[in-house]
């Protein structure tokens, strides 16, 4: 019984290091990205799993006999999904643009590419 | 709490002035959109001024609010206290200026306008927002904004800075908002009075709330640059444009102390001393180490962008030690010269073409600027080093008296001693960047500031010189000599460099470097360049970040 309650939060909490973990190991840029999509919603899930422990029941149209689960963390969370995408899209799009004028999303590369060119403006 | 609904206007005004802007973009009406955000945020800024007049007239300083007066369990909180209350219009007003000085870039149009704009009401936000969660909505604006701003003249070296601001602020606002789980969990209260209440009654930090503040600490320092959680600011300072350095560092950077400050509130109400602690730390370790490599740095906005992660580091200790005052006035000395700083170095690189010092030393420096240019970057030099009766000098004397005065023993001690020798580093960095003035050749004339660009450097040269003024006080013999002999060893680490430069051709200094391969001296520089190097990736950004964090809780 024990263990079915806290399986949950160790599932979660394995979610957050996965994201953590791909986003130290992953060279490519487009696997960071979704690396810390993995991360932020692994904290939704966080989050929705808290609200769940006040009851069970959607916090919505009542009947009269239910048990709601909190509804502030889903509000919170709505907010949060929302500025994870804004993120996520802006990330995206100067992946794009860095790819244009570098041709590759290979993060070391990306970082001897600019390297290379602020010698040449040095010089 | 119907008097206190006007809480949401200096939030409000700007964003309109940005949706008016955005549409004058649409009729590629450049004047009239930035017309639009400058009135939008000049609104801001007298509206926050209004308020902030009012509630200290009326003695209710930490004034409370509630958006659309909603419940305070359900709307959404702002408060307006003391940091706030200074911080908001003067945040405003820099922002203004920067946005005027910006008109005369003819590369940023409207829609620059618009994003500016929407940043400055992000950064109104976090000054405002009263509650925890709020402050990370409004922080992701502000951001965002921040990325785009860095990006806007879409060379893919910014790009690339703007990409790395965001994924390491990313990371930190993941762990921003696993500590507030942390927190909620803990105590069921996002809101800041609230929360504050409810620790103070309970005497001591709980082993969650520690835990959760730990994370949050870590994810605001972040914001500030705080030394292990610095790596993305002075590639964002450097490659941003002229008005967008200068608006990260007065007025981005400034936006997280607000929030250091009410968290350090918590912390206090719950006695957590090993936080307080490691923040004071963070704080004199991000002055020292900012100050000592700005020194390094051929990239003179590079320069810049060290040393405002060594003033920081001032406030933070400042703030940590419990000198609200000291912090507040130093950094508003701190937004004011850098800002200016920022704008006449970052317009000068711009006519010349190159960021190195050295190459724009050989193209004549600031030796065919106009007066008023020398006149403003002398006396932001004056401040930023510490000339006794300039601003920097009172804000560090405050500094310095603060930490001081936080406690006996070994931490006060050694802490003010690190910030002297900082100090020094402040100077010695300062004192190269002042070559600039004593270029070899006459080199070319550059094209005189506009109207506008002038008028934002008197305003910028007089807050500077008024603000000097303001605590001449402090001036007596004793701290004015260990000054000037402070000035005088960074003198000398300046002259003992440029000795050491001097007489050498670009190309003979190449050379050598190439003569000098294999000798034990190059090969532990040339390690030190990879693991600089390193450390400067963005996988280093994160590691290091992580560390910190792992060190924060741990505590």
């Amino acid at each position: 019984m024990v263990l079915a309650d806290a399986l949950p939060w160790y599932l979660v909490g394995m979610i957050f290091l996965v994201g953590l973990g791909g986003l130290l190991l992953n060279r490519r840029a487009v696997s960071k990205v979704i690396a810390l999509n993995i991360l932020n919603n692994a904290l939704v899930l966080i989050f929705i799993l808290q609200g769940k422990r006040a009851g069970r029941d959607a916090p919505i149209l009542f009947g009269g006999q239910e048990v709601p689960v909190d509804p502030l963390v889903q509000a919170l969370m709505l907010t949060a999904i929302v500025v994870g995408v804004c993120v996520t899209a802006l990330l995206l799009v100067l992946i794009q643009c860095i790819f244009d004028v570098t041709g590759t999303t290979d993060l070391p590369e990306i970082e001897r590419f600019f390297r290379r060119e602020e010698r040449g403006r040095g010089r | 709490m119907g008097g206190d609904q006007g809480l949401l206007l200096p939030v409000l005004l700007p964003l309109v002035g940005a949706a008016l802007a955005l549409l004058a973009e649409t009729w590629h009406a450049r004047r009239a959109g930035f017309t639009f955000a400058l009135t939008g945020i000049f609104a801001g800024c007298a509206a926050f001024l209004v308020l902030a007049l009012r509630a200290w007239w009326s003695g209710s300083l930490p004034l409370e609010g509630v958006a659309g007066g909603w419940a305070p369990e359900t709307g959404i909180l702002l408060i307006l206290d003391l940091p706030a209350a200074f911080f908001g219009p003067l945040l405003y007003g820099i922002s203004l200026v920067i946005l005027l000085f910006a008109t005369a870039d003819r590369s940023l149009g409207c829609l620059f306008a618009a994003v500016f704009s929407v940043a400055v009401a992000g950064a109104g936000g976090v000054v405002l927002a009263g509650d925890l969660f709020n402050i990370f909505v409004f922080f992701e604006v502000l951001s965002l904004c921040a990325a785009i701003l860095i990006a806007f003249q879409g060379r893919a070296s910014a790009m690339y800075a703007a990409f790395r601001y965001l994924v390491t602020g990313a990371v930190c606002i993941a762990f921003y908002l696993l500590g507030l789980f942390f927190l909620y969990r803990a105590t069921g209260e996002l809101g800041l009075t609230p929360l504050v209440a409810q620790i103070s009654r309970a005497g001591e930090l709980a082993a969650p709330v520690r835990l959760g503040l730990a994370c949050m600490i870590g994810g605001v320092a972040m914001r500030v640059a705080l030394v292990p959680f610095h790596g993305w600011l002075p590639s964002a300072h450097g490659e941003a444009p002229t008005a967008v350095s200068a608006f990260l560092s007065g007025v981005l950077l400034k936006t997280g102390l607000v929030v250091l400050y009410r968290l350090l509130l918590v912390l206090q109400a719950g006695a957590g001393q090993p936080l307080v602690q490691a923040l004071l730390w963070m704080g004199v370790v991000s002055a020292f180490l900012g100050a000592w490599a700005a020194l390094f740095q051929r990239d003179v906005k590079h320069l810049l962008a060290y040393s405002s992660i060594s003033q920081l580091g001032y406030v933070t200790a400042a703030l940590a030690a419990g000198a609200l005052g000291a912090a507040l006035f130093h950094s508003a000395a701190h937004a004011l010269f850098k800002s200016l700083l920022f704008l006449l170095v970052g317009r000068l690189a711009e006519k010349l073409g190159t960021h190195d010092l050295g190459e724009l030393r050989q193209k004549g420096g600031f030796r065919g600027a106009s007066f008023l240019e020398i006149l403003s970057f002398l006396v932001a030099l004056a401040a930023v080093t510490g000339i006794p009766g300039f601003s920097g000098f009172a804000g560090k004397q405050l500094v310095l008296a603060g930490v001081a005065g936080a406690g006996s023993g070994f931490h006060a001690w050694g802490a003010s001693w690190i910030l002297k020798v900082a100090a020094l580093g402040t100077v010695a960095s300062f004192g190269t960047l002042s070559l600039l003035l004593l270029a070899p050749a006459a080199g070319q004339r550059i094209a005189g500031p506009s109207l506008r660009e002038r008028s934002v450097m008197v305003i910028f040269l007089s807050a500077i010189l008024f603000q000097g003024l303001l605590r001449l006080d402090l001036l007596n013999a004793k701290v004015s000599l260990e000054a000037l002999i402070t000035l005088g060893a960074g003198g000398c680490v300046v002259a003992l460099r440029w000795v050491a430069d001097s007489g050498r051709t670009p190309e003979e200094a190449l050379r050598s470097g190439e003569e000098r391969k294999g000798s034990v001296l190059s090969a532990v520089s040339g390690s030190a360049g990879t693991l600089i190097r390193a450390l400067g990736s963005l996988d280093g950004l994160v590691l290091a970040m992580l560390t910190g964090f792992l060190v924060l809780l741990h505590l």
